[in-house]
């Protein structure tokens, strides 16, 4: 026992501190953090700049497609008034037009579509046609829930005709439509098909 | 009311132009320009689709846009030939005049069959209208003076 003398590395001098070494190694974390949360915020602000123009303008183009979408069912409108007028047509159906419009603008906002061919059908009904980018796509709105439906795709031997009063299957058709027109106004999918074709 | 039997006799259906334009389409299988369903829709009240008979038409000497005011419509053609594949009937009925308002119409054709189908068998009848539809062509327009 050596009568509670504390000895050995315990009583030792360590050596004088570096003045350097632990005010780099305190600061160096320090500066870094700061350079990376500069640098990260840079470069998130410019992120969340870049990416609120992309969705101020994707809103923009939306609302522009409902205000198109907007006056071709008002022209289809005033087309019937013309045609019932004239004795040519039966008047549209004021609960019909509802639901078609209420069904389409939901696809019509959230998808890069042209506007539709609106038309005036017999017997209460209104129509919406797109023809483009190798899609036919017909729907007769014939009542609320009474949908018949012509979806063609000149790529796909595979068609569709019938009712389709939910639009399931309109819905998977006007969204190839959709990412078709968004691949023809994307130049780097342009380009990327040029390149596959040269 | 005469029976048509040329298959390749042409029936004249006018259909409303939209803004002033012809609700022309552009069908994506084909590339023909063609019109849309709507333009073979039968009225409630009609029993037949209304038409005009080309040889009729070309018999008297008219052009097949004859009787059509361009301002408010266009012509769409398909032939008897169609019809008869869709079991539709064409007749060439001739409207009478009754002076003094009504001239009537020497050259006026129905089409038989269509209501037939929109009154019992609605998908038939959807489908009589896209054959219709894709089995149509557009009636050249005079082009208009510069």
């Amino acid at each position: 026992m050596n009568g509670g003398i504390l000895t050995g590395p315990y009583f030792q001098n360590p050596e004088p501190p570096s003045l350097r070494a632990p005010l780099r190694s305190f600061f160096e974390p320090v500066v870094r953090f700061i350079l990376e949360r500069l640098t990260a915020s840079v470069t998130t602000g410019a992120i969340q700049a870049v990416d609120e123009q992309r969705e101020s303008t994707a809103v923009e183009a939306s609302l522009q497609r409902i205000a198109s979408f907007k006056e071709a069912l008002n022209d289809a409108l005033e087309l019937n008034v013309e045609m019932v007028n004239d004795g040519e047509g039966d008047q549209v159906d004021s609960q019909t037009v509802q639901y078609a419009a209420l069904s389409l603008n939901p696809l019509i906002a959230s998808m890069e579509l042209p506007t539709p061919l609106v038309l005036p059908l017999q017997n209460g009904g209104i129509g919406a046609e797109w023809h483009a980018y190798g899609m036919n796509i017909e729907l007769r709105f014939r009542k609320p829930y009474d949908v018949y439906a012509v979806l063609e795709d000149a790529r796909s031997p595979e068609e569709f005709r019938g009712r389709d009063p939910d639009l399931e299957r309109t819905r998977i058709a006007i969204g190839e439509l959709g990412k078709r027109v968004r691949e023809s106004t994307n130049p780097q999918v342009l380009a990327n098909l040029d390149d596959e074709a040269s | 009311m005469t029976r048509l039997h040329d298959p390749q006799d042409g029936l004249i259906r006018r259909h409303y132009r939209k803004k002033g334009k012809p609700q022309v389409v552009e069908d994506q299988l084909t590339g023909a320009k063609r019109a849309p369903a709507a333009a073979f829709e039968p009225r409630l009240k009609d029993e037949a689709i209304s038409v005009n008979v080309e040889s009729s038409l070309l018999a008297a000497g008219e052009p097949l846009l004859w009787g059509v005011n361009l301002e408010k419509f266009y012509a769409a053609r398909i032939i008897v030939g169609d019809c008869e594949t869709l079991g539709l009937r064409a007749y060439h009925t001739p409207i009478d005049p009754k002076p003094p308002d009504d001239p009537g119409n020497p050259h006026h054709g129905s089409i038989f069959g269509i209501v037939e189908a929109r009154n019992t068998d609605p998908d038939a009848y959807e489908s009589i209208l896209d054959a219709l539809s894709k089995a149509s062509t557009i009636v050249p327009e005079p082009t208009p003076p510069c």
